[in-house]
């Protein structure tokens, strides 16, 4: 049994709440019947004729899944592949046609001809519908921001990560992660809602999952996903909804549709962007005795600088160390209804090598979505999804700031060591501490190993009972369960510089489960120019999760077959539990519009957190939102140019409950052992003090939006103004010494803003035959931290970045820079080190720091803002052409008006540092004049030219094509011909085109710690891919 | 059919999941459920002893030594050498750990001294066990802020009711001597709590009273302060009195040592459960491995007498082997900067593996016994000592000595305590009492390692203290004072 007792208990409750909601329906279907909807006709005497017709939309293609039922009856069918549908009805009877998207005709029998029927685009239907949290909404009435992007926008994308094939298709939403395969970026959603984490709650299928399952999505299985952006439309998840809300829904089947089979194959290859420019043995062999020669030194002949060996470039290790490597990709989906039952199943398998050597990611699953109508009224859905993802890894994706890590070794590894010797020995640079104190990257790569993996099951019922036909009621019960795993293998390397004491093998697991339990009541209703929606439910959700970790140090052995832990001579077992959290809330959202033409909404949610003290355990975020379609006023009704104008304004409230459990309480953990009378004790110790008062932060967004269509909405404009205010973020209090080591939670007393404008602008039309769909968004983002502790003190946990109250988060501080002295006359006249006791150590070729106190002396006082991590702007852009059958779609996305630090250069260009150096330390300062940029060589740092300073400040801008697909859709009879109703074949790639003046690894960064933004360190770059693709419908 | 919705409407609302909101912390104990039990009591007293061992000693506070003429730091530590050379700078990483695990030691013994009354009053333990542990709660405490008292002079007191209404941001106390006061106020308390004799690795009164002969000592305001000197006598008796001097000199420093009288407070280890390797392995040869810190002077070492057994336990130097578990191994030149190491704390298990488990002591009868004596020569002049003296003289193997003066007495302590962080601490007393003048004392060139000569200078009163650490002035918000010596 997988529950424990305690959480059988708290699960009773909700068990309780299911049984509750099933008797109800159940005694209903019992009372009711079922054809309860149903209007029967008085029973006279009538003669069925077998009607059939085609479906099309203007362009005469035909409309698959469209649906036609007999008025006043629930008689209806839906619309075959080519659009086709067949159904009795008797003469006078009235057919309504509908699909979304589309105005619902009504056409009356009159005989038994063959029927044709073209729907036209309904204007306040476009958009179609929007999935917005326990239900769905028209796009037309939705009074908030909501960005929807379209499953089949992003089937091809070679995207590792589904979150990643969203980067430029919505405004307002930055995606920034690693070039690690399946890593999931971190989402931020309108800027940086606070200091601590800020990933949008992930809903897939109505259930809250964690972000980490967008790397075991395959994009075809994606129907399509909303990205809640504002609090109007995120307060209906309450107090998980600050940093935005991302729905993700997958492909079900429908009723009375064929069965169809599609199959897609792809297979192609990945490869490093672009080489980083580093030395090569001769010309470092070079710069590192010219140090000397510059300090007035003589050359240290015991060092490899007075050693001819290292005179000789015998490896590229970028050459080494990277590859192509190649990418599979396999999806299947199976699909198709009858009357009563809908079955639709995905499989995808994914392999793709990274482009660092031996790494890899695989990844495999399998999706069930199951709907059966048990009587007209009730239906009973099963969702039901396993994936597992494994990756080969060479470091981990924290990259960390040392030199020790594979990315670091791969570009500064010495050159004139060789990848391995003559006699198969692994090259080494223990032979000093100048060539650098890292292993051999290649032998890290090949000889040691190091797995995570990860297996995500979700299962998932929900029962739909229509209580009448305006009213739904819905309940969901799902489990999750999570494994997850770390898998490594290091061994001892006495001829490397670094080793461990014993060959160790760790084996760390995870396991996560949550429970969610929820009833809901869906009600939809027209009556004459009014519209009125309500949604009404409760939720529970339990989360437990649990770590241990085993280490055996110590093997006889190390060939592979030999490494397992019965193997170790020691092992240690370490290990915890996390509290288990639970979540309860009701929530309520109602919306009401009248002739299409004004809109209000209203949400309503009170969530309760056990992670918070009694009494502080209760939220409640309301929001309000309200919309004003002026196209369908009459001053507006008939103009030619505006097809479609509605301003929509709201305000809500949103919480970020994503604060550790338990932190009202003092907690004692057991901490170091001790013997006492011969016995043997692990002594406790006060751990961390009590917050009674934490609770949650909570931001207020006010959300402006005008929606604009012009000439019948061939050209849109979405211009949306956002103000979100955060208080109180919880922020971490200096730590007194005097406390000791106890740790002190966090208190909820920072406030943040972020404002700023979105613009959509986008085209879709004809030329000729050409189709072309061209969409831009822009996004103008300003951050600031609006309270702190005061104007003095800041947060920093790097030595770049600093966070203070008035400024933007993760600003960079460090020292101005004026140049480089070109002469001692510069050094002796400078008024910046006048008065500065380091004077006498700076000399020509030294960065010229700047005073900017006025007390003459360059130190700690003088370092100021010199630069801003926070993109002011985010661009997207996407490009669609078709003709005939052919498609090209592209998009392009960007982050502009920032800077990045590029840690990554400016210890390249140190030469006091172990390892090769950047090619731009040729560059370097050689005598007066020769630059202004790159200080001189030398063995000394008394100046300290590599501080935090503008020397390695670099304009971060770029603009990255993503995704493109040039795809040819074969003519249908072609198709068929062969069996196939639909053959198409691609060619994708992805970061194919990058547009940028940094000159750094990769201006795309990878950081998702908001306090130490903007940093290129020893990150895994991205890499670029181009694949081959057959996508087969059967 | 509306009233079925309605019904089923206020169903849904109905009922409220309260018990999903009531969940437990694992893994870990909480206000509510801790001070329970004895063995909850017993788990935080030994919680109060861990740190001793790494940074709240062991790591950190035995480098303040260095300061002596007794060993040079060796290794490659700035922090150390900043220390050594009387310049520490108020950032310096050793003053910041030692202080905050000291801090971390009084919020473990607060802890008990709060919440041990809550396990008492339910009838949960046996008012003997109950007295020993809220005994060494106070000894622990005390000591924790004698470390502090020595070191910086004045501090913050952190009390219980402080605790209680978590105020941890207070101004130093008032002076040095409102400190020594409150450490002698937890000492009455130990001694009224402690027994005797306490169960092997736990402290009994002898350490309490040697710690309060220490603290009379340091206040004694001049070379005659009868006040306290009579003080230091008479609580030092106790611990004469009740606990004799181990026959063997190096039996205090191996195996078994926790169960030696005279060893009134050590710092418990072992190989298989605490295993807390950093104390035992910081000094001695790397080679041999240990990390090297903390090499012996030559001036210490020209000081034995010959016949002193206390020599070899103390000290091997270049040519002289010592026993690795059996076999015989050479301190060969180069081992040490100095050609020394201390031998006192090496112990193997086998030729090749250090015992990381060996007890450390911290307090010994004996230098208890040199306190008493030494207040006895500075009350009553030459010879008042000598019998205190020559109980530490015979156990060297040394003739008794008579009409013993002060420098005697100072000659006597140097050789018992060697390398046992005392030495620093007394020649300030010294330099107090007028004794010694440290300014010239210290820089005399035997008492300095060769790559430090010129590089140091020893201002009073400055260097009787140490900075605190910068990072709690600038947390503080103005309300921690810089010792006015060390303001820049």
């Amino acid at each position: 049994m997988l529950l424990k007792s305690t959480d059988k208990q708290k699960l009773k409750c909700v068990t309780r709440s299911f049984f509750l909601v099933f008797f109800a329906l159940a005694s209903f279907s019992m009372q009711a019947g079922p054809t309860a909807f149903s209007k029967n006709k008085p029973s006279t005497k009538t003669v069925l004729l077998p009607i059939t017709g085609t479906v099309i939309d203007p362009t005469n293609a035909p409309l698959p899944g469209a649906s036609v039922v007999l008025k006043g009856t629930s008689k209806g069918v839906v619309t075959d592949a080519d659009g086709n549908f067949a159904i009795q009805a008797e003469i006078g009877d009235v057919l309504v046609i509908s699909f979304i998207g589309m105005k619902t005709q009504e056409l009356s029998i009159r005989d038994e001809s063959k029927l044709k029927i073209t729907l036209i685009a309904d204007a306040t239907m476009l958009g179609g519908v929007v999935v917005v949290g326990y239900g769905t909404q028209k796009k037309s009435e939705i009074t908030s921001s909501i960005a929807k992007i379209d499953g089949k926008d992003i089937e091809t994308s070679t995207a590792s990560n589904v979150a990643l094939s969203l980067q430029g298709r919505a405004s307002g939403v930055e995606f920034v992660s690693s070039g690690l395969p399946g890593k999931t970026p971190s989402i931020r959603i309108r800027g940086v809602g606070t200091i601590n984490n800020t990933q949008p709650l992930i809903v897939l299928d109505g259930v809250p999952v964690s972000a980490d399952i967008l790397g075991q999505l395959a994009p075809a299985e994606i129907e399509s996903i909303e990205i809640l952006k504002d609090a109007a439309s995120g307060a209906i998840y309450g107090t998980r909804a600050a940093n935005g809300v991302v729905l993700v829904t997958s492909k079900k089947a429908g009723f009375n549709q064929k069965t169809t089979v599609r199959l897609n194959a792809s297979t192609g290859f990945n490869s490093l962007i672009k080489k980083y420019p580093v030395l090569n043995a001769e010309k470092l062999y070079e710069l590192k005795r010219e140090r000397y020669v510059m300090d007035g030194l003589p050359i240290d002949q015991n060092s490899p600088w007075g050693d001819e060996y290292y005179n000789k470039t015998r490896t590229d290790w970028q050459d080494a160390m990277f590859r192509t490597g190649l990418f599979t990709d396999y999806n299947v989906t199976i699909g198709g209804g009858s009357e009563n039952a809908t079955i639709n199943a995905n499989v995808f398998y994914r392999d793709e090598e990274g482009t660092l050597i031996t790494t890899d990611m695989k990844r495999l699953g399998l999706s069930l979505r199951s709907t059966q109508k048990i009587s007209n009224r009730l239906r009973v859905e099963e969702n039901v999804r396993i994936s597992g993802r494994k990756n080969r890894i060479v470091q981990d994706d924290l990259g960390g700031s040392g030199t020790s890590t594979t990315i670091y070794s791969a570009y500064r590894y010495m050159p004139a060591i060789p990848v391995k010797y003559d006699n198969g020995s692994y090259g080494s640079g223990k032979a000093s501490t100048q060539l650098g104190d890292m292993w051999n990257p290649v032998y890290k790569a090949r000889e040691e190993w190091w797995y995570t993996d990860e297996v995500r099951t979700i299962i998932t019922t929900k029962v739909d009972f229509d209580v009448t036909k305006a009213l739904t009621l819905s309940a969901r019960a799902s489990y999750q369960r999570t494994t997850s795993g770390n898998d490594r293998f290091q061994n001892i390397t006495p001829d490397q510089s670094r080793s461990e004491s014993a060959p160790t093998l760790e084996d760390a697991n995870f396991e996560a489960t949550t429970k969610l339990g929820e009833v809901f009541a869906n009600y939809d209703k027209s009556v004459g120019d009014h519209h009125i929606g309500a949604t009404l439910g409760v939720s529970g959700q339990i989360d437990d999760s649990n770590w241990n970790r085993m280490i055996g140090m110590g093997f006889a052995s190390t060939i592979n077959s030999q490494l397992v832990m019965s193997n170790a001579a020691t092992t240690r077992v370490e290990g915890s539990e996390y509290p288990t959290t639970g979540l309860t809330s009701a929530f309520f959202r109602g919306t009401y519009s009248f002739k299409d033409k004004y809109y209000v909404s209203g949400i309503f949610r009170a969530d309760g957190s056990s992670r918070f003290a009694d009494g502080k355990r209760w939220g409640y975020f309301p929001s309000i939102s309200a919309g004003w379609r002026i196209s369908n006023e009459s001053f507006l009704r008939d103009n030619s140019m505006i097809s479609n104008m509605k301003l929509n304004v709201g305000w809500g409230q949103l919480g970020n409950q994503n604060v550790d459990a338990f932190q009202y309480l003092n907690v004692y953990q057991k901490d170091v052992k001790y013997v006492l009378g011969g016995t043997n004790l692990t002594g406790t110790r006060l751990a961390s003090f009590a917050n009674a008062n934490i609770t949650w932060e909570t931001t207020s967004s006010l959300n402006v939006l005008l929606e604009l269509g012009l000439f019948n909405n061939k050209v849109n404009m979405d211009i949306a103004y956002f103000d979100k205010r955060t208080k109180n973020m919880l922020i971490p209090l200096p730590s007194l010494l005097a406390s000791g080591t106890v740790s002190i939670p966090d208190f909820n007393a920072g406030e943040m803003r972020n404002y700023g404008l979105e613009i959509e602008p986008s085209y879709n039309g004809q030329v000729g035959e050409v189709n072309f769909d061209l969409g831009l968004n822009l996004t103008f983002l300003q951050n600031e931290v609006t309270k702190l502790y005061g104007e003095a003190k800041y947060i920093s946990s790097n030595e770049y970045n600093r966070t203070y109250q008035g400024q933007a988060v993760g600003t960079f501080y460090g020292w101005k820079t004026d140049g480089i002295y070109q002469n001692q006359g510069e050094v002796d006249g400078d008024p910046n080190i006048s008065a500065d006791p380091r004077k006498v150590y700076i000399t020509p070729g030294d960065v010229r720091f700047m005073d900017l106190n006025g007390d003459h002396i360059v130190d700690e006082k003088d370092r100021v803002r010199i630069g801003n991590p926070n993109p002011k702007m985010l661009l997207g852009f996407n490009l669609g052409v078709g003709y005939k059958g052919f498609n090209l779609s592209t998009t392009f996305s960007g982050s502009l008006g920032h800077q990045v630090y590029d840690a990554m250069m400016v210890r390249g260009i140190d030469p006091t540092q172990s390892g090769n150096m950047d090619a731009v330390s040729y560059e370097r300062w050689t005598g007066e004049g020769s630059t202004n940029k790159y200080p001189r060589m030398s063995t000394i740092r008394a100046n300290n030219n590599y501080r935090v300073s503008e020397l390695g400040l670099k304009n971060g801008d770029y603009v990255r094509m993503k995704d493109a697909t040039l795809g040819y859709t074969f003519p249908e009879p072609a198709s068929k011909a062969i069996g196939m109703s639909r053959l198409r074949f691609y060619l994708s790639g992805r970061n194919l085109l990058t547009f940028t003046k940094f000159d750094g690894v990769d201006p795309e960064e990878s950081g998702s710690d908001n306090l130490n933004r903007g940093v290129i360190l020893n990150n895994t770059p991205q890499s670029k891919s181009l694949v081959l693709g057959i996508d087969i419908t059967f | 059919m509306k009233k079925y919705a309605v019904l089923v409407v206020i169903g849904l609302l109905c009922f409220s999941c309260d018990s999903i909101l009531d969940q437990q912390l694992v893994g870990s104990r909480t206000d509510e459920d801790y001070w329970q039990t004895e063995a909850d009591l017993r788990d935080a007293i030994a919680g109060a002893y861990g740190p001793w061992a790494t940074r709240a000693l062991g790591m950190d506070d035995l480098f303040f030594d260095n300061q002596s003429d007794d060993h040079w730091r060796a290794g490659d530590h700035a922090e150390d050498e900043e220390i050594e050379t009387y310049n520490t700078d108020p950032s310096n990483v050793k003053i910041k750990d030692t202080y905050q695990y000291k801090y971390e030691v009084i919020s473990r013994a607060n802890g008990v001294i709060i919440n041990g009354p809550k396990v008492k009053a339910a009838g949960a333990i046996s008012d003997d066990s109950y007295n020993s542990i809220m005994g060494q709660a106070y000894f622990l405490r005390a000591y924790a802020y004698y470390r502090l008292y020595l070191i910086h002079g004045q501090v913050p007191i952190i009390k219980e009711e402080n605790v209680l209404n978590n105020e941890y941001n207070l101004p130093k106390c008032e002076s040095p001597e409102v400190l020594a006061q409150f450490i002698l106020e937890d000492l009455n308390t130990a001694v009224g709590l402690l027994p005797l004799h306490n169960i092997a690795g736990s402290v009994g009164k002898g350490a309490a009273w040697a710690l309060m002969t220490s603290i009379y000592m340091h206040l004694a305001k001049n070379y005659a302060d009868s006040d306290n000197l009579n003080k230091a006598i008479a609580s030092g008796k106790n611990v004469i009195d009740n606990y004799a001097l181990a026959p063997d000199y190096l039996t205090l420093f191996r195996t078994g040592n926790e169960n030696i009288e005279e060893n009134l407070f050590l710092m418990m280890n072992d190989m298989s459960w605490i295993n807390q390797e950093l104390l035992s392995k910081h000094r001695g040869p790397r080679p041999w491995g240990m990390y090297g810190f903390n090499e012996p002077m030559t001036d210490l070492v020209k000081e034995f007498e010959t016949g002193d057994k206390r020599k070899t336990t103390t000290i091997v130097s270049d040519g002289e082997s010592v026993n690795q578990a059996g076999v015989r191994v050479v301190h060969i030149p180069g081992l040490s900067n100095t050609g020394h190491s201390y031998f006192k704390y090496m112990d193997w298990v086998t030729p090749e593996t250090f015992n990381h488990g060996l007890n450390i002591p911290f307090l010994r009868a004996a230098e208890t016994y040199l306190l008493v004596a030494e207040a006895k020569i500075r009350l009553n002049g030459k010879g008042a000592g000598d019998a205190e003296i020559n109980l530490v003289r015979k156990r060297a193997g040394l003739s008794p000595v008579t009409g013993a003066d002060i420098h005697a007495l100072i000659h006597e302590s140097r050789m018992e305590l060697a390398g046992e962080n005392f030495r620093y601490q007394n020649l300030l007393r010294w330099d107090k009492a007028n004794i010694y003048d440290l300014t010239t004392f210290l820089l005399k060139p035997e008492k300095v390692f060769p790559a430090d000569i010129g590089r140091t200078k020893w201002v009073r009163p400055k260097n009787y203290y140490q900075p605190l650490p910068q990072i709690e002035i600038d947390n503080s918000d103005g309300v921690l004072k810089q010792n006015p010596d060390w303001v820049n």
